[in-house]
Order: structure tokens, then C-alpha cells, then sequence
């Protein structure tokens, strides 16, 4: 778990390319500030939505460049860490610093329009949560 | 070699009562300015001369300002003890601007201690992207202690 001071979508999903089986993809890249260093943050941010129905865990989502993506239709969502932005340090370096990290969300599935409905559904889900605990409280 | 010296590590603290031990301001955030010394000058070159003479006055300083992550319930920044608090009582209260060099000097080396009183507070709130934040303005006033000496007393 890790404190989110916030969650912002760089822009709206979009789609940027095909997989080798021909499936649409879709990108949602985040930029996370908190206030702590959130070593795990891609597996709390999965079970966020998960409590969200939003993604099934090693079902249809998955973390990291190394995860294998079922064939098949999908959706499936690969959530991968990414560069964030320098650190937002205070002058007294015994506190915490406020830390941007990154997160691209890769929505990919047979289906355009399925694709792009649940990118949009994880895109509203997540951008803007402010001021709270992911996973949970 | 030079020995410059980064300037991360400053910090500013603040009496929250007088008297009482000095209170280091929660999340100092950004580039803090130590105030500007001056003396302004008045020309008093006579018809008499070639060049130009000047006399300078007292010292003036400039404002101390600095900005904060605002936490609206610490006591440093706060409608109580903090910032806001001495706003609103136009308090006079000691404050200390130390800088990273007292890891090199020991304590008091690198600080400048000065009466002063909270002359504004301005607090944002972004709307989409950042943290609360507060620029807060500090008027020091009379002598000052720097590195641990006496620096502007009265004139004898």
C-alpha cells in the first residue's frame, strides 16, 4: 500500500498500435505523486481496480515488461512502471520526499471498441484520485 | 578546490511561543532566499568636485520569504501557533535561518537569529496537478545575531 497524493493521466487513452496477433492497443500513461516511495505501486494500483471489478489479476491484467499476455481477445491491461518526474524534496531531508513515479497502462484486445471502453474505464477510475491510500484505506 | 557547499539543508524555524525553543517550519519546500542587505545611498558630491561622493545609511533588509508545502495542521503553519496564527496577533517572535554549513561549523556558525513578525501568507490550492502550497513573507526587525555575533546593534 502506498499514500497517493495524486494520480493524473498525462492525457485520455489512446491508440497507438497493433500487437503481433493484430489486436488494437491503447495507452493511459499516469504521473503519481506520494509521499512515500511506493516500491510496489503497480500491483497496489491492480488491486485497486480490482476492487473496482475494473481487472482480474494474472487474468486479464497483468505487471511488468516480462508478463506474458494470453492470446485471445481480450482485453487485456498490462501495467507497467515507468520514469516519473524529479522528486519534489523539502530542505529538510530527514522528511519525506514527495516522489513522481510513472505508469503506462497497456490496454490491448481484438475488439476496437472493447479495447478502448475498458482503457477509458481504468482512465476514469484513476486520474484524479487524490489524498488516499491504493489500495485500500 | 572550491569549497562551494549545496544549499539543500536550509532551514527556517520560528518561536511558536516566546520564549521557547525554535521550531523548524514543516516541509520547506523550493529555494529559500536569505533577506538582502543593503544601505541606500544619498549622492553627496559637492560643486567643488570632479567625481562623484556618496554617503550610505543605516542597513535595510530585505523581506525573509520562503514557501512551504502547507500541512494545515501543523503548528508551524497553522491559524494557532503558526504562520497564521502570528498574522493575525502581529506577534513578535524570534526567527533562525540556518544554513547547511553548520555541518561544517557546528551549530550557530552558519545561522542568522532575528526578531521579526509574519507579514503575509499566501496559501494555493492547485486544481489539478501539485500540492498544497503557502509563500509566507517575514519582516525582520532590529539587530540580528549572525554566526553567532551581534550584527546591526545601535549606534554609539
Amino acid at each position: 500500500m502506498f499514500h497517493c497524493i495524486e494520480c493524473i493521466a498525462a492525457q485520455p487513452p489512446f491508440a497507438y498500435d497493433i500487437d503481433t496477433e493484430g489486436r488494437a492497443m491503447f495507452s493511459i500513461n499516469f504521473n503519481i505523486l506520494s509521499d512515500d516511495i511506493p516500491t510496489q505501486y503497480p500491483d497496489d494500483v491492480l488491486i485497486y481496480l480490482a476492487g473496482l471489478s475494473l481487472a482480474q489479476p494474472a487474468v486479464n491484467s497483468f505487471i511488468g515488461s516480462q508478463a506474458v499476455i494470453p492470446t485471445g481477445a481480450g482485453p487485456f491491461a498490462l501495467f507497467v512502471p515507468t520514469s516519473g518526474y524529479p522528486t519534489l524534496e523539502t530542505q529538510d531531508s530527514s522528511e519525506t520526499k514527495n516522489v513522481y513515479v510513472g505508469l503506462q497502462i497497456v490496454v490491448r484486445g481484438a475488439s476496437f471498441i472493447a479495447a478502448s471502453n475498458r482503457a477509458n474505464a481504468i482512465w476514469s477510475a484513476l486520474d484524479g484520485i487524490r489524498n488516499r491510500n491504493i489500495p485500500g484505506e | 578546490m572550491s569549497r562551494a557547499q549545496a544549499g539543500h539543508g536550509t532551514l527556517i524555524a520560528m518561536e511558536l511561543t516566546v520564549p521557547a525553543a525554535f521550531t523548524t517550519f514543516a516541509e520547506l519546500n523550493g529555494d529559500i532566499e536569505f533577506p538582502g542587505i543593503n544601505r541606500p545611498e544619498t549622492e553627496i558630491t559637492p560643486h567643488n568636485d570632479g567625481i562623484d561622493s556618496w554617503s550610505l545609511g543605516v542597513m535595510h533588509r530585505d523581506a525573509l520569504k520562503f514557501s512551504v508545502n502547507f500541512i494545515f495542521d501543523d503548528p508551524t503553519h497553522d491559524y494557532s501557533s503558526g504562520v497564521y496564527g502570528k498574522l493575525q496577533a502581529n506577534s513578535f517572535v524570534g526567527f533562525r535561518v540556518r544554513g547547511p554549513g553548520v555541518t561544517v561549523g557546528g551549530i550557530g556558525a552558519d545561522e542568522w537569529i532575528a526578531s521579526g513578525q509574519v507579514q503575509s501568507v499566501t496559501q494555493k490550492a492547485p486544481v489539478r496537478q501539485g500540492v498544497r502550497t503557502a509563500d509566507v513573507t517575514v519582516r525582520l526587525s532590529g539587530p540580528m545575531i549572525i554566526a553567532g555575533a551581534q550584527f546591526g546593534g545601535s549606534v554609539t
